[in-house]
């Protein structure tokens, strides 16, 4: 029961405990008054009337019009004359009604009047006794017009009493109200912080449940960055800060698999042929110095595209570079900065290095491209500075202005066609039961009928500002297709769709208008969309999930020093980048970290998948590292 | 009630009638009380007509006549028995009131005592000068001739031969306090009437 109802019953019960008090009181104080007044009256007129008769002639007819006018002109219930051997000479009696007072008042409160008793004389002679009984009609009418009086205005002041109450109840129980969503929130490990309010005992309380949201975010804030220790010691090189060859390599293959990465991009081999000799010259403090360098031109040489840059051995570093406009152009200044970086100006001698480049398209075999690179980086030996190996592929695809716009008309047939539908995955927990279908994007050519996989529209459509439209369009099939299919299904949503605020309402008012659909929806969001957009991203989770979704981060693990900061958005799953997932089996430096990551995710609600997982040993491994979820190739509705 | 009570005095406080009398006036007072309680327990089994004459006696002879003014200092006080014994005076009020109290403690019924206003005639039946004044009536029979129980006169005659009075209007206690209901002292003795004042008063001095 609410307080208010109960204070509303509170404010019933004691106003009807107050009335029936002091009707009682009144009642019984009214009624000795009355009483007396009815019995003074009564003697009074008795003795008058007795007074008056025996003054006058005893004849009956007189005496019986004395009785007779008193009778009429007065309020009586009964006026007799006996004589002293008791019969009765005159008796008037009226049989009026208590008015409109019901008889149930008459019979609680018994007003007993006593008659007023008179002798009357003749002479020396006794007449009569002359009993007179006034009527209490009169007196019944008062009590009653009283008490219903008393009655109203203690209907009033209890109505009072409430309307006041509950808006003072209001006002004292609002921080209550916050205090009851912190301690849901916490309930839910959504470890959030809020102002304290001024009542002391909510103070207290919330002082208490921040004071415990704030240990547990210590508590995260340690873990993570343990975790984030972790990861760096299993996944990059300990002098260069790079990616190691066996984490490069896995990011190669993901590249080249994944259909959500570009189509199409260049590997750079860079090697350092006078490694060994400069490591006798200059030793090996100053060697390390160069190599970071090195490392540091690389990761210069790319500042503005999503690079990956690995250290494959002592002289050998790598360099991925999906969607690059120009593999000359960047092999030029790769090449460049890295020979600034190993020669002093001043310096007569030149020490030399090697860059060799392959052209990958998506789906090349991981063999293949290496070996391209291989080959460029021989060319580059026999022929001096860089080389580039293309395949059969040409070195310049910079997007004609044509491409662009067949690729909006393609894109926007399919759009107004309603073709852009989604491919399901399932995602299963350990037991083999399904959690969701993963649902990447689909697109139809209209032309060829051909269905196109994200990746190879996805990169044209973000050039041309059509993502948010793709995922509106994702999103709308993803209704009709749950109409028919039991789901759970769980679509991505793009960066620029999180943080556009006229899509989150449309989101909202749509699952708002369905919501035996929104429990069956999971959203799946980029885990960098997490941090740099930390608040769009904070507005779209506490918008969406209010209505049932649940919300998770794909392909994390690059940014596990952040998971602290998520303590308060209560974010549902963390889909663990496949990256981080390959051969698990035999990483044990990754399973230490996921064991942590599982761990702490647990800690805060979330419940942990594995992407791309291959194979039954990773299944098992993952399964003991405290995964409940696994999706990827190797996994099948059984 | 005054008329259960007479039976051996019902609960009449005798002991505190006494303390109050000797309180009040002194050791006259309470050899008035006594006299006055010898009297009670004497005439207890008396005939009701030797009743009224030892009554009659009794305050006839012991009680000296005073008007209300000198005795009180105002102009109609209606004393208790009490009082009257106390100081010995009374005017005719006083006189019909002690021995209508004294002869219901008796046991004589209230139906047949009337107290009587009568107006009298004084210095013979040629006389003009008249006087109110009140007597106690005795009715032997409820539709017959009375017994006036006078503090003019020493014997007690019947109302024929009494040419001297012509009654006004007679009262008793009858039908005053029925059904058990007394005066409480929160109606306040001066709402009442003098005779129930008297009453009220009566009953606090112990005389119940």
């Amino acid at each position: 029961m609410t307080l208010t109802k109960q204070l509303w019953l509170a404010i019933a019960a004691i106003m009807t405990l107050a009335f029936g008090i002091s009707f009682l009181v009144s009642a019984w104080s009214a009624k000795n008054y009355l009483e007396d007044q009815l019995r003074l009256k009564n003697i009074d007129n008795a003795n008058s009337l007795a007074l008056s008769m025996s003054q006058i002639e005893k004849d009956p007819v007189l005496i019986d019009l004395l009785v007779s006018a008193q009778f009429d002109i007065g309020h009586y219930k009964r006026i007799k004359l006996t004589s002293p051997t008791g019969k009765v000479l005159v008796e008037r009696i009226s049989d009026e009604k208590n008015g409109d007072v019901p008889t149930w008042f008459v019979r609680l409160i018994p007003l007993q009047t006593e008659p007023g008793v008179a002798q009357v004389q003749d002479g020396w002679r006794q007449y009569g006794t002359l009993t007179v009984v006034s009527h209490n009609r009169f007196a019944y009418e008062a009590l009653w017009q009283g008490n219903r009086r008393l009655l109203v205005w203690f209907l009033a002041s209890a109505f009072l009493c409430g309307v006041i109450g509950t808006f003072v109840l209001r006002a004292i129980t609002r921080p209550l109200g916050e205090v009851v969503k912190q301690a849901e929130a916490i309930g839910a490990r959504r470890f959030v912080v809020i102002n304290e309010p001024r009542t002391k005992e909510f103070r207290t309380v919330v002082r208490a449940m921040n004071a415990l949201s704030g240990q547990v975010r210590g508590m995260l804030d340690e873990e993570s960055a343990r975790l984030e220790q972790l990861r760096r010691d299993a996944q990059y090189d300990s002098l260069t800060g790079l990616l190691n060859r066996e984490h490069f390599m896995k990011k190669l293959q993901f590249v080249l698999e994944d259909e959500k990465s570009p189509p199409a991009g260049a590997l750079f081999i860079l090697r350092l042929p006078d490694l060994i000799k400069l490591n006798k010259e200059l030793g090996r403090e100053t060697t390390d110095t160069l190599l970071k360098r090195v490392a540091g031109a690389l990761q210069e040489s790319c500042p503005d595209n999503p690079c990956l840059i690995g250290r494959l051995n002592g002289a050998d570093f790598a360099l991925i570079a999906p969607e690059v406009d120009s593999i000359d152009a960047l092999r030029h200044k790769i090449a460049a900065r890295a020979l600034l970086s190993i020669n002093d100006p001043s310096s007569t001698t030149e020490h030399a290095l090697l860059l060799g480049a392959a052209v990958y398209r998506h789906g090349d075999p991981m063999s293949q491209v290496l070996s391209r690179a291989d080959m460029a980086l021989g060319r580059a030996e026999q022929e001096g500075g860089s080389a580039v190996e293309a395949g059969d592929l040409s070195l310049e695809w910079k997007p004609a202005t044509s491409l662009m716009a067949a690729w909006q008309v393609l894109i926007e047939t399919a759009l107004n066609l309603k073709r852009v539908q989604f491919a399901t995955y399932p995602v299963l927990d350990a037991q083999g039961q399904l959690i969701h279908f993963e649902a990447p994007a689909r697109m139809q050519v209209i032309q060829s009928a051909l269905w196109l996989p994200a990746q190879e529209f996805m990169p044209w459509a973000s050039r041309l500002g059509l993502t948010e439209r793709i995922d509106e369009a994702v999103f709308d099939y993803a209704f009709d297709w749950l109409e028919t299919n039991n789901g759970p299904v769980c679509i991505n949503v793009s960066p620029q769709s999180v943080c556009d605020p006229v899509l989150t309402a449309r989101y909202y008012r749509a699952l708002k208008c369905s919501p035996h659909l929104a429990d069956r929806i999971w959203i799946d969001i980029p885990e960098f969309v997490a941090y740099r957009h930390a608040r769009e991203f904070r507005v779209f989770c506490d918008t969406l999930k209010a209505l049932g979704c649940k919300i998770g981060l794909e392909h994390v693990g690059n940014q596990i020093c952040h998971i602290g900061e998520l303590y308060d958005v209560g974010l549902d799953y963390l889909k663990i980048d496949s990256a981080i997932i390959r051969d698990i089996d035999q990483n044990l430096g990754n399973q230490t970290f996921l064991r942590g990551l599982c761990t702490i995710a647990h800690t805060m609600g979330m419940m942990t998948i594995a992407e791309g997982v291959l194979n039954q040993r990773e299944v098992l491994c993952l399964k003991e590292l405290g995964f409940k979820g696994m999706t990827g190739p190797g996994i099948a509705l059984g | 009630m005054l008329v259960g009570m007479s039976l051996a005095f019902g609960g009449m406080d005798m002991d505190r009638l006494m303390l109050l009398a000797s309180q009040r006036y002194g050791n006259a007072g309470a050899v008035s009380v006594i006299a006055w309680r010898d009297l009670l327990t004497q005439a207890a089994g008396l005939p009701d007509a030797a009743k009224l004459r030892r009554v009659n006696d009794f305050f006839n002879r012991r009680i000296r006549f005073k008007e209300d003014t000198e005795i009180w200092g105002m102009a109609d006080y209606w004393a208790t028995p009490l009082e009257v014994l106390g100081r010995a005076q009374g005017d005719c009020e006083d006189f019909a009131i002690a021995k209508y109290v004294t002869l219901q403690l008796l046991g004589v019924p209230a139906e047949k005592l009337r107290l009587t206003y009568v107006k009298v005639r004084i210095g013979g039946p040629q006389s003009t000068v008249v006087q109110a004044h009140m007597v106690l009536s005795y009715y032997p029979a409820p539709g017959g001739e009375p017994l006036v129980l006078d503090n003019l006169i020493s014997d007690i005659r019947p109302a024929s031969r009494r040419t001297d009075l012509t009654t006004a209007f007679s009262f008793n206690t009858e039908g005053l306090w029925v059904g058990g209901a007394t005066p409480r002292a929160a109606s306040g003795t001066q709402r009442l009437s003098k005779w129930q004042s008297v009453l009220a008063r009566m009953r606090e001095d112990g005389i119940d």
